[in-house]
């Protein structure tokens, strides 16, 4: 326990436990991004781009820097993310000052400050290119070595990346979920009230409640609400 | 004996939603198997918050000398489970810390095992437990490599649990939209209109006619609707 403790190993080992914060998607992917800021050496600045529905969004960044850079690619259609996301690989350029390769994305990106970039592709096994985790630096260039630890952070960022979306997904579906059963719940207890009043079955005030929905243009789920809150608003007798 | 780099980069690369839980927990242990080369079996048992335990195996011999520490409630995966520190059987006869233990496994040909916590979020989840059983030349455990191999696998193990817990809900949430009886809810707001009270005192009220005619939740709300009939 008295050796140093390995800085990689330590981001890695926090990327790896990035659902037990039990966070949303956007704070889980902020946190990657922060990570590799720490992680890599020259690395300034890191964002999260994903591809989703053929749009380039920047889901997550360290500091807005990322942003403007970002959208500076997404608007040129060029830099070193759009081509790691279309290549799958890894893109660095040591001095943007000096790179050909994307002329349009070059001037306002060293406008912003940026003197180097690099672009890790966020790959899932057979699952695809995901996204894209893109560091900037405003100070010095990236090097080999930057890029050697860029290597080895980026699988486990991108598992933490599709752990991460796997998780927000399934907490979206149920959230959905409860929802649906609680409109459901509230159309029971309406239809019990309508039963007991009416002295009718509970297709009978199912289609009663249909009819006053339709009638007062409100939506079975509210209408059953409102009935369950205040029953004689809705119904006589 | 060294953690290969191998076997840190496949713990960092396990994807929750791709595995049941189960599978995911049988990987870890089968990676701790090939990632220490002093170690010819893997035993690991899972504990959840309910206290009920889950055991996984590399093979029969790690399965029957975790049996043993179970049979006997002595060991150093027993210590280990009840306290959440790092416990061991060390390559000698003399002067046994596990009494009851060690002599059967020592005659099944055991010559060592470490005990490692898995602890997750401040709790014990588990414990890892490596066996070691050469002809000859033991040469000792890392105990360090091990101790982080440990608290890796337990980083991904709970993170698996939670996503596995989202799967159980989304299941359990869907089987209950799906049933088409609300007569539970029926029976709140028919208590509402009955005794003209709010929803909160319908629930209330209802769970203590259950109570009274010694029903379930449902039994109970069946006997309210039938009664609407009645007058």
């Amino acid at each position: 326990m008295d050796e140093p403790p390995d800085t990689l190993e330590d981001e890695l080992t926090e990327l790896a436990g990035l659902l037990l914060a039990n966070e949303t998607l956007e704070t889980m992917l902020g946190h990657v991004a922060h990570i590799a800021v720490r992680a890599i050496p020259a690395c300034d600045a890191a964002g999260v781009t994903l591809f989703e529905r053929d749009q380039l969004t920047t889901a997550a960044a360290s500091g807005p820097l990322v942003r403007r850079v970002d959208e500076h690619q997404y608007s040129t259609d060029e830099g070193p993310c759009l081509e790691s996301l279309r290549t799958g690989e890894l893109r660095r350029s040591p001095s943007l000052q000096a790179d050909t390769r994307w002329p349009k994305f070059r001037a306002p990106a060293v406008g912003e400050g940026v003197v180097s970039c690099l672009s890790l592709p966020l790959v899932i096994g057979n699952h695809g290119t995901a996204g894209v985790l893109n560091l900037y630096s405003q100070n010095r260039p990236f090097e080999d070595a930057d890029e050697e630890i860029g290597r080895r952070f980026v699988t486990p960022a991108s598992v933490a990346v599709a752990n991460a979306r796997a998780y927000a997904k399934a907490r979206a579906v149920i959230e959905q979920l409860e929802e649906a059963l609680q409109s459901r719940d509230v159309i029971g207890q309406a239809k019990g009230i309508i039963e007991a009043r009416e002295h009718c079955g509970p297709d009978e005030a199912f289609e009663r409640l249909r009819d006053l929905s339709q009638h007062r243009n409100i939506k079975l789920r509210d209408l059953a609400a409102a009935i369950v809150d205040s029953p004689d608003t809705y119904l006589s007798g | 004996m060294t953690w290969s780099e191998g076997g840190r980069t496949q713990l960092s690369e396990i994807l929750v939603f791709e595995k049941a839980f189960d599978d995911t927990a049988q990987d870890v242990a089968d990676l701790a198997l090939s990632s220490f080369d002093q170690c010819d079996g893997v035993g690991m048992q899972l504990v959840d918050a309910d206290g009920l335990s889950t055991r996984f195996f590399t093979d029969t011999r790690s399965s029957q000398f975790d049996a043993l520490q179970e049979q006997f409630d002595d060991g150093p995966c027993v210590a280990c489970l009840r306290t959440g520190e790092q416990y061991d059987l060390e390559p000698v006869t003399a002067d046994e810390r596990w009494p009851s233990f060690a002599p059967p496994a020592r005659r099944a040909g055991l010559i060592a095992c470490l005990a490692l916590p898995l602890i997750a979020q401040g709790a014990v989840i588990g414990a890892l437990n490596l066996y070691a059983w050469p002809v000859v030349g033991f040469q000792g455990w890392d105990r360090q490599t091990a101790g982080n191999f440990a608290a890796r696998a337990s980083i991904s193990l709970a993170s698996a649990r939670v996503y596995a817990r989202t799967q159980v809900l989304i299941t359990d949430l869907r089987a209950r939209i799906a049933s088409a009886d609300d007569i539970v809810d029926r029976a709140h707001g028919a208590l509402m209109a009955l005794e003209n009270t709010s929803l909160e005192v319908a629930i209330t009220r209802l769970a203590d006619l259950a109570d009274e005619q010694r029903s379930t939740l449902d039994g109970a709300a069946h006997s309210v609707i039938d009664s609407l009939g009645d007058d």
